[in-house]
């Protein structure tokens, strides 16, 4: 607790007009004292229990104002006075010492609950009172009980009357000032939202918690009474109790940072990040004494920030982890296509050169072996493309590094013309309705025509001889449609919704299997989406099948 | 007829290769990797260039930018041959003035060189 909270808390309270008035006919019953009889002679014994009374008073007083909450006690501690003022008459008679309780009254009132100034005018009032019946009078005692000495009584009282009104009321001024600003200290403190603490600086108190309010009592989950007098690194995280004993030691420097983050630990014993800041309380010569701080509770706001970084990092982390899967595979797919296509390259190459009659002219026979082996090796490079077009279609990589423009209809009619050979080995007719009418997509123009390759390859592999394909292309504002239809085998409709599946090849009609890897129409399938485009199928078994790709135009 | 460097780290392609341009009858020198196959071209500058992408010591391309750093050699036909997927990029990035993917045949091949002799 600061100087001045500690200060505050010792004044009397001030219950009301009832202690003053109570003080104040006291003091005038103590001016008509010369009044009370007096036969009692003078005695020693009277005089000390006059004083012990005064004494008594005194204490009662001290004692009062140490108490919490207020009390009646000092309210009462002035009637005391009376028992006072009737032993010193019994035991001096007519002499002014029947003032003195007069003049020390005020004296000790003030010199327990007032201020030095008070003191002082308290006295000035005494000497007052002392010395302005000895000038009316001449003399240091009182005369005989008369109307005259009564009279002379009265003026006393009536001058002493307002010096007292004036101290007790300049008393009671800055009592109620205090008490307005501790009541408002104290609603600041207790009601605080955020947690609040006066932090002892110097002898026992040091870097311990002097006083703290309910929102610190609910942030650590103790109560005041355990957290009060506790040395603050106890409540510190062990990570920070060493940075919070440095803070102290420079707290009061000028240039030391007024906020600081630091984490305390809970009752449960979990950790509370905090944000503190505070405030130097200085004594009367300028030296500090307590710390005042406002420690507000950022755990949530730390957390948040914590997972934030968290979900960024390991976001990072599993974007790192795909790119590098994605380098891996882009690498295993350069590698595994120049290694199978090396081989590949030399026996096709010996082959064509054997059939060329490039090392001596061929039979027959020999030329039919090595026209096997050609076919064979086409078969195998054919292969090997839709391995690694698979390989490629997956990498995310591949997907987003093209983003360019394929006119359908040139996309369209460079396929028909890839296959068309091929269709014209079996005597298959291509007929193409190409309603495109300069249809633009957003995608890379070799991809989509290897999804047209492959479905025309299908159905050129699926449809006997002398069959005929269509393929029909149309758009709308935002879309366009091709479909490449044949009148070949059909897909049974169990199979119909796996043949996009990787690998997976439908039995032809007669139980047997065409070849091929089983990798065509899920190649079709990736590259399509992966536009933002749909393929559909529809087909009867021994009727023919029509597969329809839809693809999103390029917006311009 | 011409003079012909085949770099290659295959034995057996850069012996068809070889094969096949004899039988044109061009003169063909063969080397294994990329730094003993840009010596070569340095010590002896052929009429056409083949040359393979992926090789030991030196790369196709890097073989193609030591080359148009010098002057001697800036202007020979470079033929690269690769089993790299082919997109807009290669060409450029290969530094060749022609890309022939693998697997190629020997009778295209010879009709390249023939059509880069013809420049």
């Amino acid at each position: 607790m600061d100087g001045g909270g500690a200060r505050v808390d010792r004044r009397p309270i001030p219950n009301g007009t009832a202690r003053y008035a109570i003080f104040l006919a006291v003091i005038v019953l103590s001016a008509l004292s010369p009044a009370v009889p007096h036969s009692i002679s003078p005695d020693a014994a009277w005089w000390l229990g006059a004083w012990a009374v005064i004494v008594l008073m005194v204490l009662a007083g001290y004692i009062a104002t140490t108490l919490r909450p207020r009390n009646w006690v000092n309210t009462l501690a002035p009637l005391l006075l009376f028992p006072a003022l009737w032993c010193l008459r019994c035991a001096d008679g007519n002499s002014t010492s029947g003032f003195s309780p007069l003049i020390m009254l005020p004296v000790l009132w003030f010199a327990l609950y007032g201020r030095l100034r008070d003191v002082v005018l308290a006295l000035a009032g005494a000497v007052l009172t002392l010395f302005l019946p000895m000038l009316i009078i001449g003399s240091p005692e009182y005369p005989p009980a008369s109307w005259r000495g009564y009279v002379l009584l009265m003026i006393v009282s009536a001058a002493i009357g307002p010096v007292v009104y004036h101290l007790v009321e300049s008393a009671r001024r800055s009592n109620r000032a205090l008490s307005r600003s501790e009541l408002e200290f104290r609603a600041a403190f207790e009601d605080a939202p955020v947690g609040m603490a006066i932090t002892g600086l110097r002898g026992g108190e040091a870097y311990r918690f002097v006083r703290v309010n309910r929102a610190l009592c609910a942030m650590f989950g103790r109560t005041a009474d355990e957290i009060t007098g506790v040395p603050i690194v106890e409540l510190t995280h062990p990570d920070d109790v060493e940075q919070t004993n440095y803070r102290f030691s420079i707290s009061t420097d000028a240039d030391a940072p007024r906020r600081i983050q630091k984490r305390y630990i809970h009752r449960s014993g979990r950790t509370i990040w905090a944000s503190v800041s505070y405030s130097i309380v200085r004594d009367d010569d300028g030296e500090p004494t307590h710390l005042v701080s406002q420690i507000e509770d950022v755990t949530a706001r730390h957390e948040s920030d914590r997972a934030l970084l968290d979900a960024v990092e390991t976001d990072l982390a599993v974007t790192e982890r795909m790119n590098r899967i994605d380098k891996m595979r882009a690498d295993m797919a350069s590698t595994v296509s120049h290694e199978l296509r090396t081989p590949l390259t030399s026996a096709a190459g010996y082959v064509e050169l054997l059939l060329e009659g490039d090392a001596g002219q061929l039979n027959s026979e020999q030329k039919m072996m090595l026209d096997t082996v050609s076919r064979s090796l086409t078969r195998l490079d054919g292969i090997v493309d839709d391995v690694l077009s698979m390989a490629n279609e997956e990498s995310p990589v591949a997907a987003s590094s093209e983003a360019s423009c394929a006119n359908l209809s040139e996309v369209l009619h460079a396929a028909t013309d890839t296959v068309a050979l091929q269709a014209a080995a079996h005597g298959l007719d291509i007929v193409v309705h190409d309603g495109l009418d300069g249809a633009e997509a957003a995608a890379d123009p070799g991809r989509l025509e290897r999804v047209l390759v492959n479905l025309l390859t299908n159905a050129v592999k699926f449809t006997a001889d002398d069959g005929t394909i269509t393929v029909s292309a149309g758009r709308n504002a935002d879309s366009a449609t091709v479909s490449v239809t044949d009148n070949g085998i059909g897909i049974a409709p169990g199979d119909k919704d796996r043949i996009f599946e990787r690998f997976y090849r439908a039995e032809n009609g007669v139980g047997q299997k065409v070849a091929g890897t089983g990798l065509g129409l899920a190649i079709v399938q990736a590259i399509v989406s992966q536009y933002g485009g749909t393929i559909a199928v529809d087909s009867e078994l021994g009727k023919g099948s029509t597969f329809t790709v839809t693809l999103p135009l390029r917006r311009n | 007829m011409a003079r012909i460097l085949v770099i290659d780290d295959d034995n057996d392609i850069a012996a068809l290769v070889g094969l096949k341009l004899e039988l044109d009858g061009h003169t063909v020198t063969l080397a294994g990797d990329g730094l003993s196959g840009l010596a070569r071209l340095r010590q002896d500058p052929p009429d056409v260039l083949i040359v393979d992408w992926t090789l030991p010591g030196l790369t196709g391309p890097e073989i193609c930018a030591a080359m148009r750093d010098d002057a001697g050699l800036r202007d020979i036909w470079v033929i690269m041959l690769t089993a790299r997927p082919l997109d807009d990029m290669t060409l450029t990035q290969s530094g060749a003035d022609e890309v022939v993917p693998k697997p190629f045949s020997p009778r295209h091949l010879s009709e390249r060189v023939s059509s880069a002799l013809a420049r």
